[in-house]
């Protein structure tokens, strides 16, 4: 079996190999760490047994691959997408270019398919971090609270105290 | 305010030119806006559109919307002239869109709005070409207005 080696410092090292089949919910691995006699990266649970040999420690570990809960899985991914948008965006000129990026559009798709999760999402971002969030709001909501004057702070406070109203502040 | 390394990194050509940051980041407004000494709002064909002119974010329509507004062009004039406000629209490479609005100051520096960012002076036009993204491309056009 083949061994798969990373070298963390000059005098801790650890190699692991699989052990057994691994599928969607199930990883085995064996660990071995040479001159480094502790474990605290690794949680208790994980650890099923482990031996001392002179200067070796060797544990069978295995990770549990549980899906995140739903709430979980949602919020990872928005900030994931959020992420990339701002990063991609922040020096765009229009508001047009803005909300045809993919990461935000990835937002609205995932805000129909979860509006009430993608919405406090949403309102929170804008709460602590402004940004171009109206058209997202305005699509998934169906709510049009923008005035005709453009004020980004008027517009800002109106969606905060309709996502306050509403609970999802 | 002190250069900006972030900034550095999405526009390289930064590095090697004159420029300081003039503010801190604001969303609230872009370039279009700045040129007219609008911080409240996008002047964005979703926000807000002071103008009559034909609705499109392509350098022709930037240009009839700066004309509407008195400006006119000058093709690549860039000199410093007494009594006379430049602004230099970049345009995407390859493309016929518009992407950015510098506008010059009186000591003859440059003066942008960095998207959703900064506010920076800057000694060249050309510096905020080459970014990393390519998106603000080259100049393509210098508009004048006569005081």
């Amino acid at each position: 079996m083949e061994c798969d080696t990373e070298q963390h410092s000059a005098d801790n090292r650890w190699d692991r190999e699989p052990v057994g089949p691994s599928d969607s919910t199930q990883e085995r691995w064996r660990v071995t760490l040479a001159r480094q006699h502790s474990t605290s990266h690794l949680s208790d649970s994980a650890v099923s047994e482990y031996w001392i040999e002179s200067d070796v420690i060797a544990i069978n570990v295995w990770w549990e691959l549980r899906p995140l809960p739903r709430e979980q899985n949602i919020e990872s991914k928005f900030q994931s997408l959020a992420k990339t948008w701002r990063a991609d965006t922040e020096h765009a000129s229009s508001v047009s270019r803005m909300i045809a990026h993919p990461s935000y559009l990835a937002i609205i798709k995932l805000g129909s398919q979860y509006p009430n999760e993608v919405v406090a999402l949403i309102l929170k971002e804008l709460r602590r971090r402004p940004d171009y969030w109206f058209v997202a709001l305005e699509t998934i909501t169906g709510q049009r609270l923008s005035k005709t004057d453009g004020d980004f702070d008027d517009e800002r406070r109106a969606w905060l105290k309709w996502g306050k109203n509403r609970g999802y502040l | 305010m002190p250069r900006s390394r972030y900034l550095e990194s999405r526009f390289p050509k930064l590095r090697s030119t004159h420029y300081s940051v003039t503010s801190n980041r604001a969303v609230r407004y872009n370039c279009v806006a700045w040129v007219f000494g609008d911080r409240r709002r996008d002047w964005d064909l979703l926000r807000y559109w002071p103008s009559k002119t034909e609705l499109g974010d392509t350098i022709a329509s930037m240009v009839a919307f700066f004309r509407s507004f008195g400006f006119e062009t000058c093709l690549l004039d860039k000199s410093l002239e007494p009594g006379v406000d430049k602004i230099a629209l970049y345009r995407k490479n390859g493309t016929v869109e518009f992407s950015h609005v510098a506008c010059q100051q009186p000591d003859g520096t440059w003066s942008s709005k960095l998207g959703k960012g900064r506010d920076i002076s800057h000694d060249t036009l050309e510096c905020l070409e080459g970014d990393v993204l390519d998106e603000y491309g080259t100049v393509a056009v210098i508009m004048k207005w006569a005081i």
